[in-house]
């Protein structure tokens, strides 16, 4: 029986202990924000665990304890000093360590080099995601923050439809994004790795399915792809890619997206120029492989339900294997 | 006190219990000895008749009371009747000026004239008869789903023709539009008293140009309506009579044939707002440019606008928005650009596909550099 109980407390421990870890947990921190607002959710919690046991032994002595203690208990003292006093005071320190300690993301923001500015604005329901280059061109992405690790990146917040919250537990606390106002977030990855993020503020039917992923590079390897991606899409090998790229031209995908050094240039859904190399498809919904691609075209919305794409049912099956071999090549 | 006893509930229920009885037998020798003569040769007897004939009353007023009329003056609504009517409704109901047809003689009730009694009732009223049909009369229901837009036109018809007793009825039906050896021969003929042919434009607005349209979405379309997946109370009935032979013949004849020149709408501005939409798209509306896909670049299923009549297009709009198109896969697509269209959109678009030739190799060309140009 004893050995039963042992082994179910060690279970929940682990099961506990795992929900810790994992690409998108905040106690799990990697970045720069994150990691003050762990020190400061633990610092908060062992000061509110001393106070809750402080708290029960002086209620456990009152009731049982002896004569004495209840004498001391039943002064004034105990109210002036535990009850005012000590609270004032603590909750003044607190307060005080509080702001000193997330004022340190102000100097951080203004202490970003510059060179790279992010902006990712929240749709419904997926993310586009700008970057602003030194040079004064514009990249355009979707669904994926890549960030050069070990400095501070500057992303600005916005929406044009509702209200949206962009958060990636692992690198910093939530911001929302609402209409009409432009809010920033300075993100700082402390090493090269991927965390998970999602839409934090109920937007609609598919919010739950409107996710991202962040990459931390190091900054050679980020320098690498941002130029990648800031280059127009790749030619496509091979005569089903090829035949995908017509059907593309063909049924209208280049009216809302984008593939640049193509027709193509709607603006209305995801750029795609560089599709193949994302980490996920539909907002961090579906892995990124052909059968994805093919699933989306066709399928969409079951996958999620009342987005902004229409389904296209009109292809056959080898049409969509063609349309995924192309969209999956755009590297 | 014998009124007493005829209050005692014993009796009543005794009373009632015969009465119910012998009325469950009298209805069953009724009906099983077939002594009631269904024969369409006699009427009724004159009480049913009235009785049938109030119960009908009553239940068409009760029921089109809440039906609102749209304009049914628009361009193109009494010459669609008209030429419905000629196909699918002069089978029973006489012609204007005509007598009753000498089958349709036969049946009981006998199909109304509509000059005169039909078009005495309100509009909503013949909405709701054409579109539900009446039981145990004869008259069928609409056959195509969520096309109120087409049932409206036979209404428009009939109206004018309260209004206009003797109306040019071979012109409004289209029969003036073929050559008169024609008018009982091929269906490629029996187009033509709706469609662009023979040098002549199209029966009023609200009937699609098809000269020079794409051989495969006309094809794609003559099967959808045989098929019962496009629904259309005018078209479903024309494209199931026809062989998949003749549905290849007409699309390519139609494709092949050279389009009219329209008249043009005056609205410059209107135009210029429906082209910027239809090479740009609305970005803040999520509305993608129409030339995406309607263009000499886009899938041959899809089909051209350029030249297109403005009524048609701007009805079918919004027949989309109203769900009346989106049982086609194709369909589908269109009906999540449709319902993102405002009205003005809707009329905008519609006089700038109108306001470009229909040229085949000349009206999408222009729009498709300037959509390409930014």
């Amino acid at each position: 029986m004893r050995r039963a109980w042992r082994a179910g407390i060690a279970v929940s421990a682990c099961t506990a202990l795992a929900g810790c870890a994992g690409v998108q947990s905040a106690l799990d921190a990697s970045g720069a924000e994150a990691s003050r607002i762990q020190v400061l959710a633990i610092v908060l919690i062992v000061f509110c665990t001393l106070v809750f046991i402080g708290t029960a032994i002086i209620a456990a002595l009152a009731l049982f304890g002896s004569e004495w203690w209840r004498r001391v208990f039943s002064g004034e003292g105990l109210v002036v000093h535990a009850g005012f006093i000590f609270p004032a005071v603590a909750l003044a320190i607190l307060l005080f360590y509080g702001l000193v300690l997330m004022g340190m993301g102000g100097d951080a923001a203004n202490g970003g080099d510059g060179d790279l500015r992010i902006t990712v604005t929240g749709k419904r329901w997926w993310w586009r995601v700008a970057y602003m280059m030194a040079d004064g061109r514009s990249v355009e992405s979707a669904n994926e923050l890549r960030i050069p690790a070990g400095r501070p990146v500057k992303v600005t917040l916005l929406s044009d439809d509702v209200i949206h919250s962009f958060w990636a537990p692992r690198l910093a606390g939530k911001l929302d994004m609402i209409p009409g106002r432009v809010n920033t977030l300075t993100l700082k990855a402390g090493e090269p790795g991927i965390s998970r993020g999602q839409c934090a503020e109920y937007c609609g039917g598919a919010h739950a399915l409107m996710s991202f992923f962040v990459i931390a590079l190091e900054e050679a390897e980020f320098d690498a792809w941002l130029s990648n991606e800031a280059s127009p899409a790749r030619e496509p090998q091979g005569e089903a890619a090829i035949r995908g790229r017509l059907l593309f031209a063909q049924s209208g995908c280049g009216g809302c997206h984008a593939v640049r050094g193509t027709a193509a240039a709607g603006s209305i859904g995801p750029d795609l120029t560089h599709v193949g190399s994302r980490h996920s498809l539909g907002a961090a919904t579906l892995p990124n492989d052909a059968r994805a691609f093919a699933r989306w075209i066709r399928d969409n919305q079951h996958i999620k339900p009342e987005n902004l794409m229409p389904a296209f049912e009109i292809f056959s099956e080898e049409q969509l294997s063609d349309l995924a071999a192309y969209l999956e090549q755009l590297r | 006190m014998r009124w007493r006893d005829l209050l005692d509930w014993r009796r009543i229920a005794l009373t009632a219990g015969a009465l119910t009885a012998i009325a469950i037998v009298a209805a069953a020798i009724f009906v099983f000895t077939g002594i009631y003569n269904v024969s369409a040769r006699r009427d009724h007897f004159a009480v049913v008749t009235a009785l049938l004939a109030l119960t009908r009353e009553r239940s068409i007023d009760a029921r089109s009371a809440r039906i609102d009329a749209p304009d049914l003056a628009a361009d193109g609504m009494v010459e669609l009747g008209a030429a419905h009517f000629e196909g699918g409704c002069a089978i029973c109901h006489p012609r204007p000026g005509k007598m009753l047809d000498a089958i349709a003689q036969g049946m009981l009730p006998r199909p109304v004239p509509l000059s005169r009694g039909a078009a005495e009732r309100p509009a909503s009223e013949l909405f709701w008869i054409v579109k539900n049909g009446l039981k145990y009369t004869g008259m069928p229901s609409w056959p195509g789903e969520r096309r109120d837009d087409e049932v409206w036109a036979v209404a428009a018809f009939i109206k004018h023709l309260g209004k206009q007793p003797t109306p040019d009825y071979a012109r409004l039906a289209g029969l003036t539009r073929l050559p008169a050896e024609r008018r009982n021969a091929q269906p490629l003929e029996q187009c033509g008293r709706c469609h662009d042919a023979g040098g002549l434009g199209t029966h009023g607005g609200l009937v699609p140009v098809l000269s020079g349209q794409r051989e495969d979405y006309l094809r794609r379309a003559l099967q959808e309506y045989a098929e019962g997946v496009r629904p259309s109370g005018i078209m479903e009935p024309v494209a199931d009579a026809l062989s998949p032979q003749e549905i290849d013949a007409l699309a390519a004849h139609f494709s092949a044939a050279t389009p009219v020149e329209a008249t043009l709408s005056p609205d410059v501005e209107s135009i210029a707002r429906g082209e910027k939409l239809a090479t740009a798209g609305d970005h803040e509306g999520g509305v993608p440019p129409c030339l995406a896909c309607h263009s000499d670049n886009g899938a041959r299923m899809f089909p051209r606008l350029a030249g297109q009549n403005a009524a048609y297009v701007a009805g079918q709009l919004r027949l989309w928005q109203n769900g009346g198109r989106d049982s086609t896969s194709w369909g589908k697509i269109m009906s999540v650009v449709a319902k993102r269209l405002n009205e003005q959109q809707i009329d905008d678009v519609a006089a700038y596909f109108a306001s470009l030739a229909g040229n085949p190799n000349t009206g999408d060309g222009q729009a498709r550099q300037s959509r390409t140009a930014p």
